[in-house]
């Protein structure tokens, strides 16, 4: 991030080298870069230099050791949008990637203090819990929490929603969710959450939560998401 | 029907997420003593201790030796929005401080000379600058301007003044839109010493694209940030008529 040069220690402008060539296609995703041995040569840096230059790259999700084949380039990070409204599969499938989603919990629970407040309820009115993890080419990239008021979807228990969308659910009941209000955060998770998604409970992970209004600015939805950073990036517009 | 009954540990962490709406707490107010929580929410102090345990890993308060808890500081940014730092200090009546780390002159290289649409070797303004917010060092700025759209910047003021603000009135440049990425990453040791931090935590790096209505792009800016203390917005727009999807 911070500007590298000379003085910049070796490790660090090794990784600058690798990271470029990456970003660069130069090391294609999928294919392994070149060994150990091959890259302290070529630089005329120690193994250990060169191990540190490619950890760092491990942990930001650029690259991946196999044991015994050497070390890859990973696909490029999924990249999702930050200002529509229109649930992971779609995004997914926009990008030509396969989505699926595994529905751990779909039950009824009273709002409670917290939810009663922001889907606008009284703390005794049932609300639907649904927990759920997201994958993306088979590996878990996401674990989220929608809290739905009841009365708004009422047949949500016969509605197979691994099978079709809560928001398809909505509109069927004649809800259509208009706009959502969106934080991003780093944070992490319990160690029984972060399992669901292969992390270990030091590992940071992005917390997205929302809340979502219809066209009469009715709370329809809060939900809370947990995104791998290493598997995901971002982007939004701006204006003035 | 499935019914699910929130864990004690889970129903208190609601009740205190629920006080803090309430109460419209903001960044390092305190929160009850716990004596008076459990009172109020009919908790044990184990349950409520422990529910505050979870809160405070999650980074959402924090223990003052003697005094309780309190409200962990979020810097909010707005993604969609052109609002600079300088402003948002300014708009929240926040104690806000920046420190010029460097300031040169440097060559256009490949990654810019595709960010601008540019040859390789036009001159290019760098300013990295160290942005505190509430006498926390909250993010490191990395801004790149080519010298031929804002000759004499050197002269400006960046430590006081706000970079957009000199762009637009003394150059006369329209910062029009633009696009932001954002992810997470790890701090290399220099980074971390300018932000407190131990080398190798996990921080929020943000680039974005400033462009003029014609197109021209005008700055590139590369961000580090604290990611204990930042969070971002957006506003979400439903996309339109869309089939089977979620």
């Amino acid at each position: 991030m911070s500007q590298v040069n000379y003085r910049s220690p070796l490790y660090i402008q090794l990784r600058e080298v690798i990271r470029g060539k990456i970003e660069d296609g130069e090391y294609p995703p999928g294919t392994a870069i070149p060994s150990e041995n091959q890259l302290a040569d070529t630089y005329g840096l120690n193994r250990l230099s060169v191990r540190n230059a490619l950890e760092a790259l491990e942990n930001e999700g650029l690259l991946q050791s196999v044991q015994g084949k050497g070390v890859f380039v990973r696909g490029t990070k999924t990249l999702r949008d930050l200002e529509t409204l229109g649930g992971y599969r779609h995004t997914m499938q926009e990008r030509g990637m396969d989505a699926s989603t595994r529905v751990l919990i779909k039950a009824l629970r009273s709002a409670g203090p917290l939810y009663s407040r922001l889907l606008q309820l009284s703390p005794e009115d049932p609300i639907w819990f649904i927990r759920r993890v997201d994958s993306s080419e088979g590996e878990p990239v996401a674990l989220e929490e929608i809290y739905l008021p009841y009365n708004l979807i009422p047949g949500l228990d016969e509605i197979d929603i691994g099978l079709f969308s809560l928001y398809d659910a909505m509109g069927w009941n004649g809800i259509h969710p208009h706009v959502g209000q969106q934080t991003l955060r780093v944070t992490k998770l319990e160690p029984s959450l972060a399992r669901l998604i292969d992390l270990s409970p030091e590992q940071a992970v992005m917390e997205f939560s929302y809340l979502i209004r219809d066209a009469s600015g009715r709370t329809v939805e809060f939900s809370r998401s947990w995104i791998r950073g290493d598997r995901t990036e971002f982007y939004v517009h701006f204006s003035d | 029907m499935k019914t699910y009954t929130p864990r004690p540990r889970e129903h208190a962490q609601e009740c205190i997420e629920a006080y803090i709406l309430e109460q419209g707490l903001r960044a390092n107010d305190s929160l009850p003593a716990e004596r008076e929580m459990c009172r109020m929410w009919g908790l044990n102090r184990c349950t409520l201790r422990s529910a505050i345990a979870g809160l405070t890993a999650a980074g959402r308060l924090y223990a003052v030796q003697g005094s309780g808890t309190r409200i962990a500081p979020r810097f909010r940014r707005t993604l969609q929005d052109l609002q600079s730092f300088t402003e948002y200090a300014a708009a929240g009546g926040f104690n806000a401080e920046t420190r010029l780390l460097s300031f040169s002159t440097v060559e256009c290289d490949k990654a810019l000379a595709r960010r601008f649409r540019r040859t390789l070797g036009d001159l290019f303004y760098r300013i990295t600058r160290l942005r505190i917010l509430e006498q926390v060092p909250l993010m490191i700025e990395t801004a790149y301007i080519p010298v031929e759209l804002a000759p004499g910047l050197e002269e400006q003021d960046l430590v006081t003044g706000s970079l957009f603000h000199i762009l637009r009135n003394t150059y006369g440049l329209q910062l029009d839109h633009g696009i932001e990425r954002t992810g997470i990453t790890l701090t290399a040791e220099e980074e971390a010493r300018f932000l407190q931090i131990m080398p190798g935590e996990t921080a929020f790096w943000m680039e974005s694209l400033t462009e003029a209505p014609d197109g021209t792009v005008i700055e590139f800016c590369r961000t580090l940030g604290r990611a204990d203390r930042i969070e971002m917005a957006s506003t979400l727009r439903w996309a339109g008529e869309q089939g089977g999807v979620s």
